[in-house]
């Protein structure tokens, strides 16, 4: 391990167990994350992103979801380990999240004053006057226009970019080591998301904050991280920078997804599809997962599950084409 | 001869605003006067964040909102005076597939009924085996196996009641279908599979489709001509390369500019597009887009800018241009 | 637990054996207690006649008063004692069972024919339709149930008829506002935009859109609303605005009972107990219903 690294997650697994059998939403999940890095969960729903995140915290809604193995080291220390009263302190103050529904994760009856002055309180900050002064450089640095007018406003009074933005501040303002934000632009229109992701890239530039951002769109991944996992059924199928998944995608899952991606240069007769259908959780194929719909599966690709091979120009992909230095087309 | 026009068309919607002592009656201008035209076997989109006004255009044509003013034709007729006999033949013509597959399909009826529906409600004589092997033959047309048809839509993958409500939308081999949004809620990986069919299925029944998004690449891919629209207004209409290879509004320009591409280190020429979308209860003087814009001048503030052509086939509605 | 994949034949039916397993692992999750308590009342309700140890109406003096079973006095052929007038109080229950369950299933699908299809017009063409319809349930639901009841024993005499007609009165208005409601959310969804679009009438998107998805809501309020209808039965009952002696209906047998409360204490006691067990099983079926059909919690 790294000695660099900010978070380390070897092999973590997350299950749930319900009436109609066990889905494995994360299985065997590892990846890390370097200080002042932005790292790109991608993947499609059922693909385990928002779990993991949810596991890296402890978050995972229960009794049904319970996390059945892994580390999840931060820091160097192993947070599946330690205590909730621990890991409450470290939410909010040293990780923090955002959420995809701004409306649902603000309080609508309090107002956003409140809401933000509520994180410097937690901070230790007693005098009212340091609070409110705190909250409005805060939401300044989020750019909401009129910030101390709009102290007193409430949720609904905020257009989504803006409750987005005041997420956004709530979960930078005890300057966190970590930010993970699950899918924030999914719900924003396109000139919004282009604005909040900016003020991300922004924010996270400025105070060195590493920054694991989940979402199914490969475009924000490209023009926000640094680093990318691609996620599928549960697991990663390859990591790498963005440079080199984008331009030289090892796995057939991404290169896939990067064919059938409509692309605003470049118009071609017949979109590239990609065959079949996600798969079902509580009947996960046999060998490789992605192998129903892989073009150019071979029958070990039925069998077992293929490891992790190191790619030429960096990162790591799990295909058996790949083994034994075999270049996938 | 255009299969559907729209001249001028407004949807005024009236909104009771102001508090419980001064209330008063608003008026949300949805969508403020639009002119188009749709050729027949074409894709024509309409692309716009919230507040543009394209769900609400798209109902006026599907007769589910009530056109305020302007008129829409259709083959050559007016819509909007249509008798009861008169709308019963335009929903054959005329149909649509909505966003969110899952809602748009009755959890209570089976794959047949869902699909046979049209059928059942325009053509009383046919029977009941003909029915079942029509519906058959949409199954097939779409993707899906007989053995749906039975089952009810909760057994069906989001990609699989789509290609359901595909199906249920062609029955009546309508010659105009309204897509809503129709990849949005569905996978990635599965969007090329819906927007090829749709494809094919263009080709093979000679359809022309009406396309409202938000996501400009798709749009970029399906359709033939495009309409821009922001609060209510067209911005910028034409043909589809020609307005993607050069856009010349600068809202365009910057609705481009924002969308996310998978090119890592794009560069992103140009600040973000600043300030909110508009409000539609009380839209901006003058040219809708001018508090956001880059390029405003006292012209912008007062006078609405038409839409005139920069190229043949090519419009844009901007004093600047 | 392990996952049912169902075999689907080359129509897409599910075969016999299949739907056989399936419908047996649904059937392990029933609620025991509910059903438990339910079934020898709805028994007793249909086959009454052939378990009485005796002939409810028959009198026998000689034995009146009598305790129950096991207690001095008591004895086996007069399981649960006798009342004042030495009829069997376990005949008289059976057959108090069979005129509850008449009148309250009875009464509860007339207020749920009543209440569903003026809420559902309520919610569905809104309006000025809705204003009045919901005015008049707003009025009738502040007249007391009790009150309800006299009026219309008052005029139209005491009976079976006036029972069912009361639990009618007193019961739509529950139905019509939370039918209502459901129809205003259902209205909204995508496939009855879309059925308005295939140009389906309205009678036809209510009763093949609307009505189907209202089904759920409509049953399990009925479950929940059979228990209070027979306590209100029994309340009407007790009121001698009922049923008249000497018939055996469960709030009759109460109000004989009333006097005898410190010394024949069975009477009311177990009259009262058999009121508390079917109301029990039918709330408890009621929130099992409830859980089962709301697709949200729906497990398989």
């Amino acid at each position: 391990m790294n000695q660099e690294c900010l978070l380390s997650v070897e092999n973590l697994k997350t299950y749930f167990f319900t009436k109609s059998g066990v889905v494995k939403a994360v299985d065997g999940v590892t990846f890390s994350v370097s200080p002042g890095e932005a790292l790109g969960i991608a993947g499609e729903s059922g693909s385990g992103k928002s779990i993991t995140c949810l596991s890296l915290v402890r978050l995972v809604p229960q009794p049904a979801g319970r996390i059945v193995g892994g580390k999840v080291l931060f820091q160097g220390e192993d947070l599946l380990i330690k205590k909730e009263e621990e890991m409450r302190e470290l939410r909010g103050k040293t990780i923090a999240m955002i959420l995809q529904d701004p409306l649902t994760s603000l309080n609508p009856v309090f107002t956003i004053g409140n809401q933000v002055g509520e994180v410097f309180k937690l901070n230790g900050d007693k005098k009212w006057k340091t609070i409110r002064a705190k909250a409005i450089d805060i939401l300044n640095r989020v750019k909401i226009p009129s910030a101390e007018q709009r102290l007193n406003d409430y949720p609904f009074q905020f257009s989504g970019g803006m409750r987005q933005r005041v997420l956004a501040a709530v979960g930078i303002a005890r300057k966190p080591k970590l930010l993970i934000a699950d899918e924030p632009t999914t719900s924003l229109d396109v000139t919004i998301q282009d604005q909040f992701l900016r003020l991300l890239k922004e924010l996270q530039q400025r105070t060195e904050m590493s920054l694991i951002l989940v979402t199914h769109d490969l475009g924000v991944v490209a023009e926000t991280c640094d680093r990318v996992a691609i996620m599928y059924a549960g697991r990663i199928v390859e990591i790498g920078s963005v440079e080199r998944v984008y331009h030289a995608p090892a796995h057939p899952y991404t290169n896939a997804l990067m064919k059938a991606l409509p692309k605003l240069r470049g118009r071609t007769k017949r979109l590239y599809q990609i065959e079949g259908e996600p798969p079902n959780l509580y009947d996960l194929p046999s060998g490789c997962r992605f192998h129903p719909r892989c073009p150019m599966a071979k029958d070990i690709c039925r069998e077992k599950y293929p490891p992790e091979v190191l790619v030429s120009g960096g990162g790591a992909a799990a295909c058996w084409l790949l083994v034994n230095g075999g270049n996938h087309p | 001869m255009a299969l559907l026009e729209a001249q001028n068309v407004t949807k005024h919607f009236p909104v009771s605003a102001g508090g419980f002592l001064l209330k008063h009656y608003a008026m949300l201008k949805a969508v403020d006067g639009v002119t188009f035209s749709i050729q027949p076997g074409t894709c024509f989109g309409v692309a716009g964040e919230s507040g543009s006004g394209k769900t609400t255009l798209a109902k006026m044509v599907l007769l589910l909102e009530k056109i305020t003013g302007g008129s829409i034709f259709f083959e050559g007729r007016e819509i909007k005076g249509f008798t009861f006999k008169e709308r019963m033949w335009y929903r054959t013509r005329v149909q649509t597939i909505f966003q969110d597959a899952a809602s748009s399909l009755n959890p209570r009826m089976r794959i047949k009924n869902i699909i046979s529906e049209p059928l059942v409600v325009h053509q009383k004589s046919l029977s009941n085996e003909e029915i079942m092997a029509k519906t058959e033959e949409m199954l097939r047309l779409v993707g899906l196996r007989s053995d749906h048809m039975n089952m009810f839509p909760h057994e069906l993958s989001g990609g699989q009641k789509q290609r359901v409500a595909t199906a249920r939308a062609i029955i009546l081999e309508p010659i105009l279908v309204i897509l809503d949004e129709p990849v949005s809620s569905l996978d990635v990986s599965i969007r090329a599979q819906i927007l090829n069919l749709l494809s094919d299925i263009q080709e093979r029944q000679g359809l022309t489709y009406l396309m409202i998004s938000h996501d400009l690449a798709t749009m970029h891919h399906v359709t033939n001509s495009i309409a821009v629209m922001y609060l209510g207004k067209i911005l910028e209409m034409g043909d589809t390369e020609m307005v993607f290879s050069s856009p010349h509004h600068p809202y365009t320009r910057s609705l481009f500019a924002a969308v996310p591409q998978p090119e890592p280190g794009r560069f992103k020429t140009g600040p973000a597009l600043i300030g909110e979308i508009g409000n539609p209860l009380n839209p901006p003087s003058g040219c809708r887009f001018h508090p956001r814009c880059d390029q405003t001048d006292a012209d912008c503030r007062e006078v609405e800018p038409c839409l005139t052509e920069v190229k043949p086939g090519h419009r844009v509605a901007c004093h600047k241009v | 637990m392990m996952v049912v994949m169902e075999k689907r034949g080359s129509n897409g039916k599910v075969p016999f054996f299949h739907r056989w397993r399936r419908t047996r692992l649904r059937l392990r999750r029933l609620p025991i207690l509910g059903i438990g308590l339910l079934m020898p009342i709805i028994v007793c309700g249909i086959f009454g006649p052939a378990f009485y140890p005796h002939e409810p109406t028959q009198m026998n003096l000689a034995k009146s008063l009598h305790p129950p079973a096991l207690l001095p006095r008591g004895e086996w052929s007069y399981f649960l004692g006798t009342d004042q007038l030495g009829r069997d109080l376990l005949s008289r229950l059976i057959e108090g069972a069979r005129v509850s369950l008449i009148v309250s299933i009875f009464g509860v699908a007339l207020a749920g024919l009543m209440g569903v299809s003026l809420g559902m017009i309520a919610g569905y063409f809104g309006g000025g339709l809705d204003h009045i319809i919901m005015r008049i349930v707003d009025m009738m639901m502040s007249i007391p149930p009790i009150l309800m009841a006299i009026l219309l024993a008052a005029s139209l005499g005491s009976g079976m008829m006036t029972i069912i007609l009361s639990i009618m009165v007193i019961f739509w208005t529950g139905y019509a506002r939370v039918i209502r409601g459901e129809t205003l959310s259902v209205k909204q969804r995508d496939f009855v935009t879309l059925a308005m679009v295939t140009g389906c009438g309205r009678v036809r998107i209510l009763m093949k859109h609307i009505f189907p998805n209202l089904v759920n809501t409509a049953l399990v309020l009925a479950t929940l609303q059979l228990g209070r209808a027979i306590i209100i039965e029994a309340s009407i009952t007790f009121l001698g605005l009922g049923l008249q002696p000497p018939a055996s209906a469960w709030g009759l047998i109460i109000s004989e009972g009333r006097m005898y409360l410190s010394t024949a204490w069975w009477i009311p006691t177990f009259s009262g107990l058999a009121i508390m067990m079917t109301v029990l099983g039918s709330n408890i079926t009621g929130d099992w219903l409830r859980n089962a059909l709301d697709p949200k919690l729906r497990r398989i």
